[in-house]
Formats: C-alpha cells, structure tokens, sequence
C-alpha cells in the first residue's frame, strides 16, 4: 500500500477548518442552535421581524367578499388569526373549541373593542355554506369571531405562505397542518406565532398588544 | 489491502447509474420523511462511494487526512446537520440547500473508503459509536416528541423514521463490529499489521 503520508500539522488543519465550517452550518441550520424544527425557526423570525401579509380576497360564511388587508387593517383591533378545514375531525376541534372558550373570554372581560378572532379555511371545498355550517357549530359570535375562505387558489398559496402554514393531505381526506395563533397587528402585520397549545398566552399577548396602543 | 478490483468495468458505471437514478426519484423519495432521511441519504453516501472512479480525489489529500481524521469529523457534522428537520426541510424547497445536501453526501462518500483505510480501529470505534449514538438519539426524539418537527411531514411519517433511525445505527454498529471482528478475535501476533497502538 502506498498511501502518502500524512502530516499532523496538515491533519489538524483541516480538522479545525472542518469543525469550524461544520459548526457554522449547525448554526444556521438551527438558527443560531434555537431552533430544530422549521417551525421555531418560523416563529422566531416572524418575532424578531414583523411581516407584510400579501394581497387576498377574502369570502365571508355570509358571502360577502371583500380584501384582507381592509379585514386586518381598517378593522383597528389586534386580531388572533387561525388557520382550519371545515370537516377536520382533529386538530381544528381543538383549536375550535379553544376559540370558543376565548371568544367567551374576549366577552367576559369587555375586550371585544379591542381584540378580536379571525379564522380562515384552506380548504376550497369550504364555501359559504360550509363556514356558516362550522360558526353555527362553534357558535361564532360575528362581533368578536369571524371566518373566511379564499376562493382563489393562487392568493390562498400565497396567504398560508406568507403565514407559514403547510397543509399535508393525511389519510382518511384529512389535512395535518401546522395549527397556531397568528397575532397580527393594526397595522395588519403579522407579529407573532403561538403554539395552538397556548391559547391563554396568545390571548394574553394580543390583549398586552391591544394596551399597548401598538 | 486493496478492494477486490472485481467490479470494474460494471463498478465503474454503477455510480452514474446510481445518482441518476436518485435524481429520477427525488419526488417519490422525498415526499416521506422517511424515504428522505433513511433512503435517499444513506443511497447518496454509497453513491459518493461508487462515484470515486469519477471523481478523483487527488492523492495528497490523504496528506490532510491523517487517520482519517477529517474525513470522520466531517461525517459527523455531515450526519449531524441532516438529522436537524429544518435542515432537511429546507433541502425539499431551497435549490441551495438540496444543493448542499447533494455535494456533502457525495463528497463524504467518496472520502469515505480512504479514511476507512487509514484510521487505526480505535478512531474508527470513536467516530462510529459517536455517529451511531448520535442517531439512537436523534431517532428516540423524533419517535417520542408529540408535535410534528417538518412542516411538510406528518406526525406519524416522524415516528416511523425515529424508530428508522434507531434501527440504522444498531444495524451500522453490529455491521462495523462484524467487518471489525478480526481485530478483536485473533490479533495479529508480531505482525506488521495496523493493529499496533500509533505512539
């Protein structure tokens, strides 16, 4: 065998270049060794820099459509954005039944003026009819929480986008996404993500939000 | 010392053959986390293997590579870095990055055989069992963590390549301990072979 040899020197070296590029890749691959899943990374980036939500057309389980940005903005309330499928039999019960209890929350303490719920669907199949099927369900009081769909399909990709939500098809024709609480501000810029396990410290962030006059 | 040179000619094309087929099923492969981290990876570090022909590394890197040193740290980032979900998620959307996945499992491939041959078993014992338990508990977290790490994954895809994971690095350990067998069962007795502590 007349392998070359090896120096130490040379060893060490490249050793040290390749821990050194090696740890710097593990740091931005984990956004400073915060966060592992892309979903941290999500929020953390959207925490540290408020984002700009794209143009959509919204339609209401009323049927009246009219543009996101006048829903978000003109509205002049901090507003807790969820994301859900009319038929979903898992998640969306969940974070439905924790929106149902906030909206009795947003009630009981007079918030009503000042925060309010906004849910939107992903799925086309959620026409007006469908919406209006799932609010009488949960019981959506129009005041403080409303539901839309995107009809389009190029504005809705560009919406989850913007908001970070990927949609799976599971089996049994159910979707898994990632379920959250989006607070957006007045100024309808979307300013933080909250785990759908955290319902209180949402309510609690968009009520801080809303004294705040931000 | 040398590989067998039996598969030449056929061994000379089976790395070509190999990456293009990997880049034909990149879709059906990457569409489950599993296919993605626990087929499409490992197939892309023996692709590196059977690409050497082609891509010639140059003799004096054996120079930078003392006991494989190098090539074994790398490995270890290497392995480290695709095991983090985002990092895997973001080779599913960002050219640059799927990119990056490609060229570091490839190189690490080809570098691989080199190092092998070089490292004293004790180093190779060291990176191997760091590497493999590096899996198990990557694999345990991935099977046992209630939330989804990828957005593009389901829960249940996650759980199967935990347990996946935990299988590898079982079945690298036994499979580097079974090709490693003879240096524990029979040491060479005065012989000049690798088996002698270096300094």
């Amino acid at each position: 065998m007349n392998s070359p040899p090896s120096s130490s020197r040379a060893t060490a070296l490249a050793v040290l270049a390749i821990a050194l590029a090696g740890s710097g890749a593990l740091y931005y691959g984990s956004s400073g060794f915060r966060a592992i899943s892309t979903e941290a990374a999500r929020r953390l980036e959207v925490a540290e820099r408020p984002l700009r939500l794209p143009p959509a057309t919204l339609s209401g389980a009323d049927g009246a459509t009219g543009p996101l940005a006048d829903e978000l903005r003109r509205d002049g309330r901090i507003t807790l954005v969820t994301f859900i499928y009319a038929r979903c039999q898992s998640i969306c019960r969940v974070v439905g039944s924790e929106l149902q209890q906030m909206q009795d929350q947003i009630r009981a303490r007079g918030a009503a003026k000042r925060v309010r719920l906004v849910t939107i669907s992903f799925d086309p199949r959620d026409d007006a009819r469908a919406l209006g099927r799932y609010g009488r369900m949960m019981k959506t009081d129009p005041a403080v929480w409303r539901l839309y769909g995107v009809p389009d399909d190029n504005e809705r990709r560009r919406l989850l986008d913007a908001f970070g939500v990927v949609v799976v098809p599971a089996p049994l024709g159910e979707f898994e996404h990632n379920a959250a609480f989006h607070v957006v501000d007045r100024g309808g810029r979307l300013v933080r993500i909250l785990d759908y396990t955290e319902p209180g410290t949402a309510l609690d962030d968009a009520l801080a939000r809303a004294a705040q006059g931000t | 010392m040398r590989m067998p040179r039996l598969h030449d000619r056929l061994g000379r094309w089976s790395g070509p053959v190999l990456l293009g087929a990997l880049m034909l099923t990149r879709a059906p492969l990457e569409a489950s986390m599993l296919g993605h981290m626990l087929v499409q990876l490992p197939l892309l570090v023996i692709c590196g293997v059977l690409l050497r022909p082609w891509l010639r590394l140059p003799a004096g890197l054996a120079r930078w590579d003392g006991q494989g040193l190098a090539t074994f740290v790398a490995a270890a980032f290497v392995t480290t870095y695709w095991m983090i979900p985002r990092a895997l998620e973001q080779a599913l959307f960002e050219p640059l990055a799927a990119g990056a996945k490609f060229a570091s499992l490839l190189l690490l491939g080809a570098a691989l055989p080199g190092a092998l041959r070089r490292a004293h078993v004790v180093v190779q014992l060291f990176f191997v069992a760091n590497i493999c338990a590096m899996m198990a508990i990557a694999g345990m977290l991935y099977r046992e963590l209630p939330q989804r790490l990828c957005n593009a994954y389901l829960l249940d895809d996650q759980t199967v390549t935990g347990t996946a994971l935990v299988i590898l690095a079982l079945v690298l350990g036994v499979a580097w301990c079974v090709v490693n067998a003879r240096h524990f069962a029979d040491p060479p007795e005065g012989s000049n072979g690798p088996d002698r502590p270096s300094r």
